[in-house]
């Protein structure tokens, strides 16, 4: 008698309740991977910081509007800088007009008493202190620029408090796969045990115990890539309808289009990766545990 | 020896013995008033006395009037000057007050610019202030009602704030500054205006004294002018009184010499005798060599004959000079020619006579005795110096050389 193939032998077992799990799973990994895409666009509270934080390069009255617009396109050269657009002094008049709206009476007697300026946005990926000193030290130099203003003393607070969202968010992503593994333990283990009976005739039939569990496992891992693949697919959509629907996604999240960068990719890999390696830990760990409870 | 020297020479040697002959006239009235007292003409010699006492009167009287008349042209000249130079000072003086004038138009309408300047800088301080005040109350609230835009924008727009309120400040300091530098100005131009105005009132007070003074000077002048007509006046009747006189002591001079030459009618080579009898003889004036000759001479330097009426005697410079006998003194003044000369009459119709001195210590109408001091020779730097003497006898010359002994005491 050939052994009966024992890949799927779950599922030969009891195909409804193995069907309810799975769909169960793919819903956690749904969750799990909009959270992992999430965090992989926006890198935590980097998208919004950078998004928020600028740099300001104060010229001098002197500097003509070429030379400004010049500045700000060797400044946009610069590795770790996102954008950088000159300022004239009527846009930077009517910023400090919208800010402090009836202060139009400075200017009436006057002229115009502001400078343009160069506004510098950083990489989210390279929101650093490192960053900003390189930026800082890059521009103070130049005769033409009168002042760099930096965030003086909150630039290393705001950096300290966005390392610690950061870490927030992953341990937050840490918790809730963790806690997605322990839940695919139980419902390994509760599986095992309800067909402990079936196991056990094999077993008794000369069917190895190891390689059954070892089959188990791989055919969790499989089935855990298989869902980790779909709901990644299903994130990038959703985040694709929220894009679409809100805006402030894009400040928070990022575009949704970044998934296709290199690092996202690897990153998605390794996230299928780490799903498939923990469905089957899962498996395994599940099988032990229902083979310790038996005796 | 140049020709045209020896013109003027003989001129003057003319003009001497005219001079001497004419006051010798004088004298002859004296010795014929002496004369006449011997000879019974005593109403004609006391009408001639007093003719020509009159006559001498009229003449000092003129010679003051023309020297009155002299110092009142002076007078009026000096006037006429100070009057122009009046003038002049006053048309100085009014274009001095004219140039201040059109200084206090120009430093008035400085003045109003730099007070509109003023009037309107405080309104742009007034402005920047008010500007400055609002700035910053609407910075105030907003700070307080709300959080704020992220850090380093709040940041960018703080640094906004400092440049448009300094700028601000900077402009209201600069404001002020051309305030009080206006107000400093108009100060300064008042301080002008003030001493411009006292310039043109002293100068205005000045001009008015000048002018009284022209004006002064002008009816000194008008006073002069019509005293100078009066003396003019006076002067012409005078001289004229003068010509008539001289006229009349003429006359009687006349009549007197011929009565005189009647009665001591001596001939002319008796002359020098008549001089031996002057009481006490006849001594020489001063030491020294006769360098010129009575009579017709002939002149070695000019080669022309010259008819001399004196001897011309060369002695020690400022030696005394004396008297050549017994007599008075009938005159005593300055000849064309002769310089100082001092006549002196011995008797009737004798007169010496001195020429060239540098002075004389007799006085006319003084009597002095022979050989006594009258005057005094001219010092000279050569230490030598001449004395021209002459002696008169009957109406003629008579040769001193003939009756003294010459150039001894």
């Amino acid at each position: 008698m050939s052994v009966p193939s024992s890949w799927w032998i779950d599922w030969k077992l009891s195909p409804g309740a193995l069907t309810r799990e799975t769909a169960g799973r793919l819903v956690l990994f749904l969750l799990l991977g909009l959270f992992f895409l999430a965090l992989v666009l926006s890198g935590g509270g980097n998208r919004f910081l950078s998004g928020q934080w600028t740099i300001t390069a104060v010229l001098r009255f002197s500097v003509p509007e070429a030379e400004g617009r010049g500045i700000a396109a060797k400044v946009s050269g610069l590795a770790v800088v996102g954008s950088a657009v000159y300022k004239s002094p009527e846009e930077a008049w009517k910023e400090f007009t919208a800010a402090y709206p009836g202060l139009d009476s400075l200017r009436a007697a006057g002229g115009n008493p502001l400078p343009g300026y160069v506004e510098i946005r950083l990489r989210p990926d390279r929101l650093s202190e490192k960053a900003v000193a390189s930026v800082d030290a890059a521009l103070r130099p130049l005769p033409q620029v009168e002042e760099v203003l930096t965030g003086g003393k909150w630039a290393p607070r705001i950096l300290r408090v966005k390392r610690w969202v950061n870490a927030v968010f992953w341990a937050g992503f840490g918790l809730l796969g963790a806690a997605f593994v322990a839940i695919f333990i139980v419902q390994e283990k509760v599986r095992t045990l309800l067909h402990a009976a079936d196991f056990a005739f094999l077993t008794e039939r000369g069917v190895s115990s190891r390689g059954m569990a070892l089959r188990r496992a791989a055919a969790a891992s499989l089935c855990g890539a298989g869902l980790a693949l779909v709901s990644i697919g299903a994130a990038a959509g959703t985040c694709f309808l929220l894009d679409a629907r809100y805006s402030f996604f894009r400040t928070v999240v990022g575009p949704p289009l970044e998934i296709m960068a290199p690092d996202a990719i690897v990153l998605l890999v390794v996230f299928l990766i780490a799903a498939a390696l923990l469905s089957g830990a899962a498996s395994l760990i599940g099988w032990r545990a229902a083979l310790s409870s038996r005796r | 020896m140049a020709r045209g020297a020896l013109i003027p020479k003989i001129a003057a040697r003319c003009a001497l013995a005219a001079g001497v002959c004419g006051l010798l006239a004088l004298a002859v009235l004296a010795a014929g008033q002496a004369e006449a007292g011997r000879a019974g003409t005593s109403d004609s010699l006391t009408r001639l006395r007093k003719e020509k006492s009159r006559l001498t009167e009229m003449r000092r009287k003129a010679e003051e009037t023309a020297a009155e008349l002299a110092d009142t042209i002076r007078r009026e000249k000096t006037t006429r000057d100070r009057v122009g130079a009046l003038r002049s000072k006053l048309a100085r003086k009014r274009r001095l007050i004219e140039r201040i004038d059109r200084k206090l138009a120009a430093l008035g309408a400085e003045l109003e610019r730099a007070e509109g300047d003023i009037r309107e800088l405080e309104a742009k301080r007034d402005q920047t202030q008010r500007g400055l005040r609002g700035g910053a109350a609407v910075a105030f609230y907003r700070m307080k009602d709300r959080a704020g835009p992220f850090p380093t924008r709040e940041e960018r727009l703080r640094r906004f704030a400092r440049l448009a309120l300094a700028s601000e400040s900077g402009r209201l300091s600069r404001l002020t500054e051309d305030k009080e530098r206006k107000e400093s100005l108009a100060s300064g131009l008042e301080r002008r205006l003030e001493v411009s105005e006292r310039t043109i009132a002293r100068e205005k007070r000045l001009g008015e004294t000048l002018l009284s003074q022209r004006k002064a000077e002008e009816k000194a002048l008008a006073d002069l002018e019509a005293r100078k007509k009066r003396k003019e006046k006076e002067l012409k009747g005078l001289r004229a009184r003068v010509a008539r006189m001289e006229s009349l002591v003429a006359r009687i001079e006349r009549r007197v010499r011929d009565k005189d030459r009647r009665r001591t009618a001596v001939p002319r080579k008796n002359w020098p005798s008549l001089f031996s009898g002057v009481a006490g003889g006849l001594v020489s004036p001063v030491a020294g060599r006769v360098i010129s000759r009575f009579g017709r001479q002939r002149d070695p330097d000019f080669d022309v004959v010259v008819e001399n009426h004196g001897v011309e005697i060369e002695a020690a410079s400022g030696a005394p000079i004396r008297a050549v006998g017994r007599g008075e003194v009938v005159f005593s003044g300055s000849v064309s020619g002769f310089g100082k000369v001092l006549i002196v009459q011995h008797g009737a119709g004798l007169f010496s006579v001195y020429g060239k001195a540098a002075s004389y210590t007799a006085r006319q109408g003084q009597a002095v005795a022979g050989g006594e001091v009258v005057g005094r020779l001219p010092e000279d730097p050569d230490g030598k110096s001449v004395l021209y003497l002459e002696l008169r006898a009957g109406g003629g010359a008579v040769d001193p050389a003939s009756v003294i002994s010459l150039g001894r005491h």
